[in-house]
């Protein structure tokens, strides 16, 4: 026998295991049933962290107010600890010094988490964006991932009535950010 | 002219006095002081209940080799603006105004992160719209963003 053919019977009694290890840790009852239902829920339960970056936080105000009425959708519950909240909307140019406290409470959020990015600012750094600016992060995406961007300058309440919705949908097939 | 406009004419640390056009010019009297004369300077304004207007700098390193701080003071009642020009070396200090006038503080802070010209007696000197830890002073002319995290904050240019 030469040394490949022991290499390659190696490889093989490895992902043998490997597939008889998948076979104990696998359910034997799928809790997918289960998880649809408790996402059905989590689409129309998000609940905000209260605070806002710049102009477009008076669009999200208004939205979440009576004439736009969030509380329509169970998203206008907006928390006041990030330990509470499950939706950050970013709503308004992110300074770099702001990046790091906005990173610290996207951080503390529980998992399952989702986020927006509301304004041309937290889309690419829209009206701030010049080459040589020394002031502001180009998009929120480069500091923490975004589910759902709305752009406008700002946004129209409806528009971010629209992206709780689409984040609704986004949430309800299953998709979701599963880090820490 | 007014009381303290006479006051200042003869005071030790202006070096030069001149009064302006307030339509044409926006201001009543411009001084030229030494930088160390500020507290001293800020003192007679407060006393004569006149308020700290703004704070700033001027990179004019490559016209006059100097930085220069602008000092604006006003008063309610009838208006007499007061600018201050003070020049100071690029590796010198300001002297802070800010325990006369406590507005000072920010605006001297400002002025330290932007052009990097810091203020002796200042109660904390540090940057205040930048990170602290952040690299260079954005407003000097010959500013070149050399921050570690440029790269991750701004799109490829």
């Amino acid at each position: 026998m030469s040394n490949n053919d022991e290499l390659v019977q190696i490889q093989d009694a490895e992902s043998n295991s490997d597939d008889a290890l998948l076979r104990q840790v696998e359910p034997l009852i799928h809790l997918n049933s289960l998880e649809n239902l408790l996402n059905h829920a989590r689409a129309r339960s998000l609940w905000p962290l209260t605070f806002g970056l710049a102009c477009c936080a008076i669009e999200m105000m208004a939205v979440g107010a009576a004439r736009f009425d969030l509380d329509r959708i169970g998203a206008g519950v907006f928390r006041p600890s990030a330990r509470q909240a499950d939706v950050m909307i970013l709503a308004g140019t992110i300074s770099r010094k702001m990046a790091e406290p906005i990173k610290t409470l996207w951080d503390q959020m529980p998992s399952p988490k989702w986020s927006i990015a509301m304004g041309g600012c937290t889309i690419d750094g829209g009206p701030f964006k010049y080459p040589g600016q020394y002031a502001i992060v180009e998009g929120a995406d480069k500091i923490i991932p975004v589910d759902v961007y709305v752009p406008g300058c700002p946004p129209r309440p409806e528009a971010l009535y629209a992206a709780l919705l689409k984040l609704g949908e986004k949430i309800k097939a299953g998709d979701q950010f599963k880090g820490a | 002219m007014s009381v303290i406009a006479e006051k200042l004419k003869t005071h030790a640390g202006i070096e030069e006095s001149t009064s302006a056009d307030y339509a044409t010019q926006g201001y009543h009297y411009l001084h030229r002081a030494q930088a160390a004369q500020l507290p001293a300077i800020a003192t007679l304004f407060s006393a004569a209940d006149f308020h700290l207007e703004m704070l700033t700098c001027v990179d004019l390193r490559e016209s006059e080799q100097t930085f220069r701080l602008v000092y604006q003071f006003n008063c309610y009642g009838t208006p007499e603006r007061h600018l201050i020009h003070v020049a100071v070396q690029p590796e010198a200090k300001g002297a802070s105004i800010s325990a006369v006038f406590a507005g000072a503080n920010w605006y001297e802070r400002e002025v330290f992160d932007m052009h990097g010209v810091a203020f002796d007696g200042h109660p904390d000197m540090k940057r205040i719209l930048m990170d602290d830890d952040y690299i260079g002073h954005p407003l000097r002319k010959d500013f070149v963003d050399q921050d570690p995290q440029r790269e991750e904050m701004a799109s490829a240019e």
